[in-house]
């Protein structure tokens, strides 16, 4: 019985780390395909309303991974992000949000 | 010519009223449904590091957000569960209200890069 549960343990854990294996590194987001808009102030999306797009800089990184993967999964539906978050792995993914998150509030 | 300027002028204000939204009653109406209650005290520390900071954000950006989710299913809609619930009682209106108030907030947000 001791034994089933050191297993059921091992297995609990071993599941975590392979979850917990793709970690964000900043250094190495490919930024190039968002700078081009979230990158310029001021610079406004047309569809379907007018808008500026959404300062990133400073936002959580779960929240921008939580996000893109919507984007990837069709759970958000814009056009755009939607075609770029589709060419992302989940390495670029978390990748981008560490770099995104890292931003300071500081010019 | 005197009265086409002003009346250009006049239109310019009233539109821009319209996008600008009303901050205090964005106040009362982010109270009453509670944004505060996921989304943070002052909108930049989430209950969760899975929702956004919204405190500063692009008034026009998170009223096209609340938008989005009203769609739902639809095109260029968001279907977040939780979020397509919380804006169903929202009238237009209500979310230029509502994204005018958290924009007027102290932010961590930035667009360098």
């Amino acid at each position: 019985m001791k034994k089933f549960f050191a297993l059921i343990v091992l297995a609990g854990v071993a599941n975590l780390s392979a979850a917990a294996d793709i970690v964000g590194n900043a250094k190495a987001a490919k930024v190039e395909q968002c700078i081009g808009c979230h990158g310029i102030p001021g610079y406004k999306a047309t569809f379907p309303e007018v808008y500026p797009v959404p300062m990133i800089g400073g936002q959580s990184a779960k929240y921008i991974e939580s996000a893109l993967n919507a984007y990837k999964k069709g759970d958000r539906k814009h056009p755009s992000m939607r075609g770029i978050a589709a060419t992302m792995s989940d390495q670029d993914i978390a990748d981008a949000a560490a770099y995104y998150s890292q931003q300071t509030t500081k010019k | 010519m005197k009265k086409l300027i002003i009346a250009l002028f006049c239109s310019a204000v009233s539109l821009s009223a319209v996008a600008g939204g009303d901050v205090a009653a964005g106040a009362e109406l982010a109270k009453k449904n509670n944004c505060a209650s996921c989304h943070g005290a002052d909108y930049s520390k989430p209950i969760d590091p899975s929702y956004p900071k919204l405190a500063g954000q692009h008034a026009e950006y998170l009223a096209h957000a609340l938008k989005a989710y009203k769609r739902g299913d639809a095109p260029a809609g968001r279907s977040n569960a939780i979020m397509v619930g919380q804006v169903k009682p929202l009238s237009d209106k209500d979310i230029a209200n509502i994204a005018a108030y958290l924009h007027s907030l102290p932010t961590e947000l930035n667009n360098k890069r």
